[in-house]
């Protein structure tokens, strides 16, 4: 630890930090534009300067010199830092000057304005007018991809783009070409990013130079409403704000959470929002003569009950999909159960997790902070970039940071890290076993759901079970059997134990006519073989709406406030943002009124008083935030089930990353972007 | 009634002042197609102060000034001696014929981008596109 | 300095012929394991060479793909160097020293020489002789004015002993490289003043005129 004076404030840092970071740790703000704290350290808008005593005689960007690299006085004084000295402020109004003179003053008309860092800072360092009389210089607009929109004019040159390509993303997307005044910030040959964190980038940008596109021109960021809430297109619950204006989502942003997603979230995450304006479901809909017709919540309701009443208890149903809260699983659990029935699954998929095996068992155990703190990783049957981009970005992280040995069985892709490679099926995971040596402190195994989604996924869980035991993997204070979801539901519904109770039917049962009567809750993923009865509960003309005899329409996740849980077994809540559109329902509500519908009255009249049943029920629930530790003895005793597993290799679950659910498919973004990502690398240049 | 109107209101026709100016001093030139009346000096007196004859018009109904058509204006106006009657007066093409103020009627005038201009709602925020079934 | 991007006309492909590919191997290997990006400058320079003292697109990629870059990076190099030429150039490419020394000693009369001869700057001969460029000091200034062409410095230039210059070099007669005057290396134009003889306790030590 180091003591320096910042400006009369001492302060005792460690040694590595930057002046800057001192600085903050004094509460002192600098202003920046190239520094970002995720991103390495470029050192050249220089609007951090600060004056020191104990260092050079000159102005310092803070961002770029360390604590270690200034020297005590002479008498052993520490050394001084001024933020806010004449010199600094003459420094950095100079440096706002240099900025300025390049950068149009279009505020009125950027998108950036009201969120701008420049427009922020120039508040301060700014001067009124300016002594620039020559030409200022004019930048082409590149194309970068379909999802950020780029007004070079605008750019100031922090390349914190080109560095969270190479660094954060790993596609090494952007760069500066040519020199001095001509340099220019292009994608190559402005060709569309590959990344799936490419949206990012006009989050970082700290000047409206680079913004997302769909949102172009639309709204003010004063004039939206700003709700915290949890992203469900992927099991990480990646942490968003959602920002309305009136009932309209306009865009999804990230939260900080640095046990999830630090800062970033996916495209898919982000862009959707036009999805949730598509294809709505608001007003239920009843079968007749094999048509859909509008109808009235009594007469589907009632259309419901009369159903209900020639079928047997043990022929009805009800499946959950991927993007609902567990909120509404456990009020169809409920109702299910009242109504006499076992059958029930939320794993369309076919996932052969179940809760008979323990909770560890379906848990991304290491947790996603903890991937930072793993020795080697091996990857089985699942492609992180696809599945979670935001999880692979944490792996490719610990991978940069250096001495972690990655390992894949299961398809060959491009993840942004290098692996060896063991294998494409099963039988690779005793040859890895072997290979491994016993002495890695923390090692982890990645399965993914392509692993588990095969007719045999029990056999080849309890298999990676065995082998994270002999590796080593699964020790005191150490778990490191990690199951990545892609659904964001499945946690949940696997902890609320949504899947076939005693002698029940599990989802490919059901949809293959072992029910007559089959509540359908958002599962859009899974076809229903003809003769059952449906009812569809969800929020868009997907499959199952297609398929449904009953439609009630329900709300997205930004429509309603619902608890998920993440891959890790975080349980996060998410708040209402908007509201569902027509007369479409929450989930929980609809249920509620359903069940009075067919006499079976559940016990809640409010979202309250059936969270406090989840709670009473699974207590985990009540720690939000939170992750419940799961016992990681359930492993053991999976692995001892043993069992021969076909020699198939693993697929993949997740084949078009931009369409993998109903709001995704609603999206035109999304379209957009699944062509562009189709089209391969060299075309979408203008 | 409109000479019951004519104590208590100036503008429906004429008031009692000016009925009994008319009978006494005007001289009927014409009516227009409205049924408006024009009048001047009888036989054509000239005023001692304006140094020409007076000529006016009692409406028929509302007095509405724009309702005067053009060849009548120029005659009321003295741009012109000779009455639209006796002249065979065709207006220009660019002399609209009077239309009554459409102010608080459907028909009112809408700016561009007014929002009962296409008779349609524009798009709002939070508008979404249904689903619909297809077959 | 204007602004550096790819040339219209691309050549559609690019291949290192096996020498290139041999010394490019040969400065690959002087890297650590994982460096091999550390090359990309050498690399680009040797495609260069071998592309008519011009490199195009396609051998951009070549060399990205070589080292395992991406193709961004390597643009990045390649077009902030001002010494990767991105457009064809001339068989002889000139490059003309303006800077103050050769501007005093009268680079002048050389651009003016070259304009007249050759044209605009960056524009090849029909003939696809001479392309020109004036650029800054190439660290001759003794010997000035002086130009760069190709590989070979040529010092101490007239407005006469250029023209002749160009014209050798036109009609493919042997040029000397060095001083146009005669002048060895960059002793004084009036001949020595000091060290007049060779010196050291071999002898040998001395003024390289003195050892001819």
């Amino acid at each position: 630890m180091t003591k320096l004076i910042v400006d009369g404030i001492e302060v005792d840092v460690p040694a590595e930090f930057t002046l800057l970071q001192a600085c903050e740790q004094a509460g002192k703000e600098i202003p920046r534009f190239c520094y970002h704290e995720r991103l390495s350290i470029a050192g050249n808008c220089r609007m951090c300067l600060v004056e020191v005593k104990g260092g050079p005689p000159k102005p310092t960007a803070s961002c770029a010199m360390s604590v270690r690299d200034l020297r005590p006085g002479p008498n052993g004084e520490p050394p001084v830092v001024l933020t806010n000295s004449p010199m600094v402020k003459k420094a950095r109004e100079g440096v706002m000057e240099f900025i300025l003179i390049n950068h149009p003053l279009d505020c009125p008309i950027c998108d950036q304005g009201g969120e701008c860092d420049l427009q922020d800072q120039a508040m301060a360092y700014g001067v009124d007018s300016s002594r620039f009389a020559e030409n200022k210089h004019a930048v082409t607009d590149k194309y970068i991809g379909p999802l950020v929109k780029t007004s070079m004019n605008r750019c100031i040159h922090c390349t914190r783009c080109v560095r969270f390509t190479a660094e954060i993303a790993g596609t090494s997307d952007m760069g500066a070409i040519g020199r001095g005044e001509d340099m220019e910030i292009t994608t190559y040959l402005q060709t569309a990013m590959t990344s799936e964190l490419s949206g990012n980038i006009a989050d970082i940008c700290p000047v409206g130079a680079l913004l997302p596109k769909p949102q172009n021109f639309r709204a003010r960021p004063w004039e939206l409403n700003k709700t915290p809430g949890v992203d469900v297109m992927d099991a990480v619950g990646s942490n968003i704000r959602i920002d309305t204006r009136g009932r309209e989502v306009m865009r999804i942003l990230p939260r900080v959470n640095d046990a999830v997603n630090e800062e970033w979230i996916s495209d898919k995450t982000r862009q959707v929002v036009d999805g949730l304006k598509r294809q709505r479901l608001d007003r239920p809909y009843v079968r007749e003569n094999g048509k859909l017709r509008p109808a009235s919540w009594t007469e589907a309701f009632a259309a419901i009950a009369a159903r209900a009443k020639t079928v047997a208890p043990e022929k009805i149903g009800a499946l959950a999909g991927d993007l609902v809260s567990v909120e509404e699983m456990f009020a169809l659990k409920q109702l299910v159960e009242a109504l006499g029935s076992r059958n029930m699954d939320c794993r369309q998929d076919g996932a052969k997790l179940h809760p008979q095996f323990g909770r560890a068992s379906w848990l991304f155990n290491t947790t996603i902070a903890g991937i930072e703190q793993a020795d080697a990783l091996l990857i089985v049957g699942s492609n992180p970039r696809r599945e979670a981009p935001v999880l692979n970005a944490r792996i490719r992280k610990r991978w940069r940071a250096g001495n972690f040995a990655i390992g894949l069985i299961g398809e060959k892709a491009d993840l942004t890290y290098d692996y060896a490679y063991f294998g494409a099926g099963p039988e690779s995971i005793a040859e890895f076993v072997s290979k491994t040596p016993k002495d890695i402190a923390r090692p982890m195994i990645l399965v993914g759901q392509g692993a588990l989604t095969r007719p045999d996924g029990a056999v080849v869980l309890a298999a990676l079970a065995k082998a994270a035991h002999d590796i080593g993997a699964i020790k005191d204070g150490w778990n490191g059997f990690n199951v990545l979801h892609t659904a964001a539901a499945r946690v949940g519904g696997l902890d609320i134990g949504f899947t076939p109770g005693e002698g029940g039917h599990c989802a490919t049962a059901m949809s293959n006519g072992g029910v007559d009567l089959l509540f359908n809750l958002g599962a859009d993923e899974i076809d229903v073989a003809p003769g059952a009865y449906v009812v569809y509960i969800g929020t868009h003309g997907d499959r199952g709406a297609h398929r449904a005899d009953v439609i009630l329409p329900g709300a997205a996740y930004p429509e309603m406030s619902g608890l998920y849980v993440n891959t890790e077994g975080r349980v996060q809540r998410s708040d209402r943002a908007a509201f569902p559109p027509g007369d479409a329902r929450e989930g929980w509500a609809i249920f509620r009124a359903l069940s009075d519908a067919l006499g079976r009255k559940l016990p809640f009249d409010s979202l309250g008083e059936l969270r406090a049943a989840l709670v009473a029920a699974h207590p985990h629930f009540g720690h939000v935030d939170e992750i419940a530790p799961a016992d990681a003895g359930s492993i053991k005793d999976l692995a001892a089930l043993g069992g021969a597993f076909d020699k198939a290799p693993f697929g993949h679950v997740v084949s078009d990353f931009y369409l993998t659910n109903p709001i995704a498919r609603a999206s035109a973004v999304m379209a957009e972007c699944s062509a562009v990502a189709a089209g391969g690398y060299k075309q979408a240049a203008e | 009634m409109i000479w019951l109107q004519r104590f208590f209101s100036w503008w429906q026709g004429g008031t009692w002042n000016t009925f009994w100016h008319t009978r006494r001093h005007g001289e009927l030139v014409g009516h227009d197609e409205f049924g408006n009346a024009y009048y001047r000096t009888r036989g054509g007196k000239i005023h001692p102060d304006l140094g020409f004859e007076r000529r006016w018009v009692i409406y028929k109904g509302e007095s509405e000034g724009s309702s005067t058509p053009t060849g009548w204006f120029g005659w009321l106006h003295h741009i012109v001696d000779t009455p639209p009657t006796d002249e065979n007066y065709q207006p220009r093409e660019w002399q609209k014929p009077f239309r009554a103020n459409q102010t608080g009627t459907p028909n009112a005038w809408r700016p561009q981008g007014s929002l009962y201009r296409s008779g349609q709602r524009p798009a709002a925020t939070g508008d979404y596109e249904a689903w619909t079934p297809g077959s | 300095m204007s602004a550096r991007r790819l040339a219209d006309d691309q050549p559609s492909s690019f291949e290192m012929t096996p020498e290139t590919r041999a010394r490019l191997d040969r400065i690959i290997s002087k890297y650590p394991e994982g460096r091999q990006a550390s090359a990309v400058i050498s690399a680009l320079w040797l495609a260069q060479k071998q592309n008519d003292y011009w490199l195009p697109r396609a051998a951009i990629e070549k060399v990205a793909d070589t080292l395992g870059m991406p193709y961004i990076r390597v643009l990045e190099v390649a077009t902030f160097y001002t010494m990767f030429n991105l457009e064809p150039v001339g068989k002889y490419f000139i490059q003309m020293c303006g800077t103050t020394p050769c501007m005093l000693s009268g680079s002048d009369g050389i651009k003016a020489l070259l304009e007249r001869r050759i044209g605009a700057q960056r524009k090849v001969t029909d003939d696809g002789m001479f392309s020109w460029l004036e650029v800054e000091c190439l660290g001759a200034c003794c010997n000035a004015p002086m130009v760069q062409i190709n590989d070979d410095y040529y010092e101490d230039l007239t407005v006469e002993n250029f023209t002749t210059l160009l014209d050798n070099l036109a009609a493919g007669r042997p040029v000397e490289t060095g001083s146009q005057t005669g002048r060895v290396a960059s002793e004084p134009t009036g001949g020595l003043t000091a060290l007049t003889s060779l010196y050291g306790a071999d002898g040998k030590s001395g003024p390289q005129s003195l050892k001819k």
